[in-house]
């Protein structure tokens, strides 16, 4: 798994930097302004506790307690679909307000990063109703825990990514005055000899 | 009873093609990325051949603009990606379990799974061949070439996918190769003890991390501005930089120069040895260098793209980079030659290989250095001059290479040896063919011969030195000939070899000529980097396992190939999705389902089969 | 015998690769890097054969220690290979000798790149290049009639002895601008404005030049001209090309072709001075008598070779149909006298 994260640490750096490069150069369209901090903050509220969640789990299967592991599962797919749920409103929003991959760049690598984030979450739902489920049958007890701290490990991996897009792209783009914003996209730029 | 996960049972002693196509040994994935290797080398080498021949007279018509433009794309495409990446793939499956004292990988399914993504993703690119939509754009596929406005054919459709699917068969063996040398070592097998060629595989393992993400977002990139109107590459209107691509491919493909060629370095570091009958001199600063080799290689993409106007400070900044490169590759090239020194030294087909290796790559690497210097690239860049560097280091480096191999295990894979004569025949003819063949092309390119044409004027002086140039490619392609045929009679009726027919030292030479399924009947304790050379090597061998005593090995499994099949089939699904919506939409979604059934089915059966299990315990 | 040849592999080597590079003297093209022509080529070459020099010495030494090795320690019986693991002072020495080697050739390709950032001379004339699939468009700011643009195409002309600074433009993809006697390759991208190395060429003369960087179906044919001209011949040209054509003889093929030309070419193509005449899809046609080739480099402006051009350029280039690109015109849009009279009309435009 670690090995696996070390490849999505440069799957989400590449599509992070591409958005960086290309900030503050959309010709049309919405851009940063089309953000909306505090919704997005209580999603990320969201996910930070479903990480909480998911180490509840761990430890409870760890020390044998079936109930408290099967509920602290539950809870970390639950809290997870909730932040799904708010991204979907926020890409529906974005879409009403005129946003979409196609319409400018900033349209195209926002949504498509948060897009790709978005599925590795919903996989990871699916991994963990998996795991609940298996809790029932004896698939998954307290002496194969590792199968669990595997899918803590990919989950924690996703919180964290989020974090980082929520503070470089939510954070710094909404805050950061035009001119910020388009001083470090040009900064971005020319390092890479872009634009 | 063999648990079943799926509809079909779970094979647990199948035979034939089934057996092949459920296996998840080692041994027997190495074999089959061997066998793919081989077959798409020679049809890469057509594709090549064709392209010889039209270039060997002015303003030939022989074939047309189009073809020759598929030629040379998928000529680069095949040598690459389905060819040296694989061979090297063949090898480490084959040998690293081997020559670490393990019975298999890490994740065997993972392993096979690998596999048939690659075999999977390469016919359907090569597929495009039949659809009329043969990719001609490159191999290294520039936006805005690449997008829908220029290219109206599928052939980037096909190339992006074909390169998408592949791509995540090979990022899975990276993961699979680090854990399995990291973690399952023979006891005290140290990682300083190690044969440089699992160094190798391990630091190409890591480079495969960390490279190949790159080039899954940029083809991602490009999938969603060819089928979904996205901006990244293509509207330059909206702000998209062409730039990106080139930036993003560069970022995975430099990394990937190294991928293709350290498992040839560490085969030769292996080889040497062998035939000087003394250890590699200096072990520990061959495998720093390439651990070396693999750091630096992250920090010289640009000097792919010194005539893109980056600006003097990126310039100057690259064009040092690649030069420190140099260093490295340099004390490896350096210790090979001092391993010579006080050797006896015998000149066996794989030795001359291996020599050749080092002599031809040499060159390559300096020519590499001409054109490090960026004064030097804006003459050299995209002219024969740089045709000439990458084929000196990835034919005279990487295949011969490659081929030293193919000469040296070759034994331990099926038990019969390679003819001398015909080998040492095939070295002579290669090694004259490919110097006549490429040396020429660093005048074409000095003289002004632009890469990537499909014709030159007869009043530019070209015709001359392609005229050599396309000689030798035949004598090359002579040369291949002798070791298909040597290959083919060997197999049948090569001479016994016997466990270990040219004395080396390391731990693949310790088992039988072909090793039994379970490897080792017992895991060794090593005690040296060159266990067999020990004065207390134990080198009697042990006679084969009981059936009922043999190790519990994982058992078969189809999941691997129909998850591969499904994925590959999706891609599939989003070609016929541009043509005819509903069709590509419901191959989209069935074989969707089926991939998502196979990922439940894989990951709920068990490693090894319970009636295994329960037999044995 | 065998043995002799094998471990002299390396040698023979060396020995197909000098009689290789003796071919180079040889084989002369008129796009060779190895015949500069201005100050900018000049320099790269200067350190191109230095470099060139460094690494093969370095290539022929370790060659010749790489025979010397073999044939010493050959396997002779009786005599054991010295069980040698490594000496670190060896180590250091060649990990420190190969950066000495380096920073030597690093010295002048920095040097280079300093050198390339500087601003040219006061006089130096600047040209506008596009690249369009498969043709260049060239701009002349400020030396057009009322100051504006001169425009023209496939044949840049530039007088001798001064300083040239060329920015690199694209109108569709990724070209890129080489003309190997007279300076290096620099990309025009798309979106973007890149600037190529100042150069100052020293003779009169015509120099080839070709697109160097994949640009699609024809990009082998996509090449282009320099033509280097005097002082006075190059105002001349200018002037010439400003004042636009004088009109053809009444009754002539070329007064003929002119109406053709003013009814149907101009949509997409342009005549400087001509009302009416300008078209900007298609590459400029001002002074067509004077440019030495036609269709992007590849063909002699010949009146033949300009009606097979004009009739069909699909039988000369693998253009594809439809688009922007030119149409066939031979399959019952134009008869051949009307091809001829255009070809006439277009070869009358010349400096006198």
């Amino acid at each position: 798994m670690w090995a696996f994260l070390g490849s999505d640490v440069l799957f989400f750096g590449t599509l992070i930097a591409t958005h960086l490069v290309y900030r503050g150069q959309s010709v049309s369209g919405p851009a940063e302004n089309i953000l909306d901090i505090p919704i997005t903050s209580i999603s990320t509220f969201v996910l930070l506790m479903s990480s909480l969640a998911m180490v509840l789990a761990l430890s409870g299967l760890q020390r044998g307690k079936m109930g408290e592991a099967r509920f602290w599962l539950a809870a970390t797919a639950l809290l997870g679909s909730v932040f799904i749920g708010f991204q979907m409103y926020e890409f529906a929003e974005f879409a009403n307000e005129g946003l979409t991959p196609r319409t400018n760049l900033f349209g195209s690598t926002f949504l498509i990063m948060t897009g790709f984030h978005g599925t590795h979450v919903v996989i990871g739902i699916f991994w963990l109703w998996s795991l609940f489920f298996a809790t029932f049958n004896g698939k998954i007890h307290q002496g194969n825990s590792l199968e669990v701290e595997i899918a803590g490990l990919y989950w924690h991996f996703v919180d964290i990514v989020w974090i980082v897009i929520f503070g470089v792209v939510y954070l710094v783009g909404a805050y950061g005055t035009e001119e910020h914003v388009e001083e470090a996209g040009h900064a971005a730029a020319a390092i890479l000899g872009l634009g | 009873m063999a648990a079943n996960t799926g509809i079909l049972r779970r094979p647990l002693a199948p035979a034939g093609i089934w057996a092949w196509m459920t296996t998840v040994d080692h041994k027997r994935i190495g074999i089959l990325y061997g066998v793919t290797a081989f077959f798409f080398f020679l049809l890469g080498g057509m594709e090549a051949l064709v392209m010889r021949v039209q270039l060997a007279s002015a303003e030939s018509t022989l074939v047309s603009a189009n073809t020759f433009n598929a030629m040379f794309t998928m000529h680069g495409t095949t040598m690459v990606f389905m060819v040296v990446m694989p061979a090297g793939a063949a090898f480490f499956n084959f040998l690293v379990p081997l020559m670490i004292g393990a019975r298999d990988v890490a994740f065997p399914r993972l392993n096979a799974f690998s596999y048939w993504l690659f075999l999977f993703g390469s016919l359907f690119m090569n597929f495009s061949f039949f659809m009329n939509a043969f990719p001609d754009m490159g191999w290294f596929g520039y936006a805005p070439l690449t997008s829908n406005e220029f290219t109206i054919s599928n052939a980037t459709d096909y190339w992006v996918l074909g390169l998408l699917v592949m791509g995540i068969g090979t990022t899975a063996a990276g993961f699979n190769f680090v854990v399995t040398i990291l973690n399952m070592r023979a006891p005290g097998m140290t990682l300083m003890r190690m044969p440089v060629f699992v160094w190798m595989t391990l630091i190409v393992a890591f480079l495969i991390i960390f490279a190949f993400p790159p080039l899954t977002i940029a083809l991602a990139f490009l999938t969603f501005d060819r089928f979904f109107d996205t901006n990244f590459f293509v509207d330059i209107g909206a702000g998209s930089d062409p730039l990106l691509w080139q930036h993003l491919f560069w970022i995975f493909g430099h990394p990937e120069v190294y991928i293709l060629i350290l498992p040839a370095m560490g085969i030769v570091s292996d080889v040497l040895p062998t035939f000087t009958r003394k250890p590699l001199f200096g072990y520990p600063m061959v495998v720093f260098a390439g651990v070396v080799i693999a750091f630096l290689g992250f920090g010289v993409w640009a000097h792919h793209m010194f005539t893109t106007g980056l600006g003097p400070w990126a310039n100057a900044a690259f064009s040092a980079t690649t030069m420190a490169i140099a260093v490295p590759t340099g004390v490896k090239i350096f210790n090979w030659l001092a391993t010579l020194y006080g050797g006896s030294i015998r000149f066996k087909t794989p030795m001359l290989f291996a020599l050749g290796f080092i002599s031809m790559f040499m060159l390559g690497g300096l020519s590499g250095v001409m054109h490090a210097v960026t004064a030097v690239d804006s003459q050299q860049s995209d002219t024969y001059f740089i045709v000439a560097h990458f084929h000196y280091v990835l034919f005279g480096g990487a295949i011969f290479g490659l081929t030293a191999g193919v000469y040296y295990w070759f034994p331990k894979i099926s038990g019969k040896m390679l003819s001398e004569s015909m080998g040492k025949l095939h070295f002579w003819l290669l090694l004259i063919g490919f110097n006549l063949t490429f040396m020429p092309m660093h005048i074409l390119g000095v003289i002004g011969m632009p890469r990537r044409i499909y014709t030159y004027a007869e009043d530019m002086g070209f015709e001359f030195l392609n005229q050599m140039v396309s000689t030798g490619a035949f004598i090359i392609a002579l040369a291949i000939v002798v070791f298909t045929i040597n290959i083919v009679r060997s197999v049948r009726q090569g001479e016994p070899a016997g466990d270990n027919p040219w004395e080396a030292a390391t731990l693949e030479w310790s088992i039988p000529s072909p090793p039994h399924h379970y490897n080792f009947a017992i895991v060794p304790t090593v005690r040296s980097q060159y266990p067999l050379w020990d004065e207390d090597a134990n080198v009697v061998l042990p006679p084969a396992l009981p059936a009922h005593d043999e190790p519990i090995m994982p058992d078969p499994s189809y999941w691997p190939i129909v998850l591969a099949f499904a994925i590959t089939m999706v891609a599939g699904g989003l070609i016929i999705w541009q043509g005819h919506a509903i069709a590509g939409l419901t191959v989209i979604a069935s074989m969707g389902l089926l991939g998502m059934r196979s990922i439940f089915g894989w990951v709920l059966e068990p490693m090894e089969d319970e009636a295994h299990v329960s037999v044995h315990h | 015998m065998a043995r002799f040849l094998k471990s002299r592999t390396p040698i023979l080597s060396v020995a197909l690769m000098a009689l290789l590079l003796a071919a180079l003297s040889a084989c002369a093209s008129p796009q060779s890097t190895f015949d500069p022509q201005s100050d900018a080529a000049d320099s790269i070459l200067s350190i191109y054969i230095f470099v060139t020099i460094v690494a093969s010495i370095v290539g022929f030494a370790v060659l010749v220690a790489m025979v010397w090795l073999l044939i010493k320690f050959r396997a002779k019986p009786g005599v054991p290979a010295r069980q040698i693991h490594g000496h670190n002072k060896l180590e250091v020495a060649w990990t420190i000798a190969p950066i000495f080697v380096l920073l030597i050739i690093a010295f002048p390709t920095m040097f280079w790149i300093a050198g390339t950032a500087e601003d040219p001379a006061p006089d130096v004339i600047e040209v506008e290049a596009i690249g369009h699939q498969w043709w260049f468009e060239f701009h002349y700011p400020g030396m057009g009639p009322d100051g504006g643009d001169l425009i023209t195409a496939n044949e840049l002309v530039i007088p001798v002895g001064r300083d040239i600074r060329v920015t690199l433009h694209s109108d569709d993809v990724i070209h890129s601008f080489w003309v190997p006697q007279l300076v290096g390759k620099t990309d025009m991208i798309p979106g973007r404005t890149n600037v190529l190395e100042t150069f100052n060429a020293y003779t009169p003369g015509l120099y080839f030049g070709q697109c160097a960087e994949f640009c699609g179906v024809a990009h082998a044919l996509m090449r282009f001209r320099v033509n280097v001209k005097t002082s006075t011949d190059f105002s001349t040209w200018v002037d010439a090309h400003n004042a636009g054509p004088a009109a053809p003889e009444p009754g002539t093929g070329a007064a003929r072709g002119r109406i053709e030309v003013a009814a149907g070419c101009a949509v997409c193509h342009s005549i400087s001075g001509q009302p009416g005449m300008s078209g900007r899809i298609g590459p400029d046609l001002s002074l067509f008598g004077e440019r030495t080739t036609i269709a992007a480099g590849i063909l002699d402006n010949t009146d033949a070779n300009l009606r097979a051009w004009i009739g069909d350029v699909r039988s000369i280039k693998p253009i594809p149909e439809g688009g922007l690109f030119m149409p066939t015109f031979n399959d019952g849009t134009l008869d051949e006298g009307q091809i001829a009279d255009i070809a006439a009309y277009l070869n009358s435009l010349t400096a006198e």
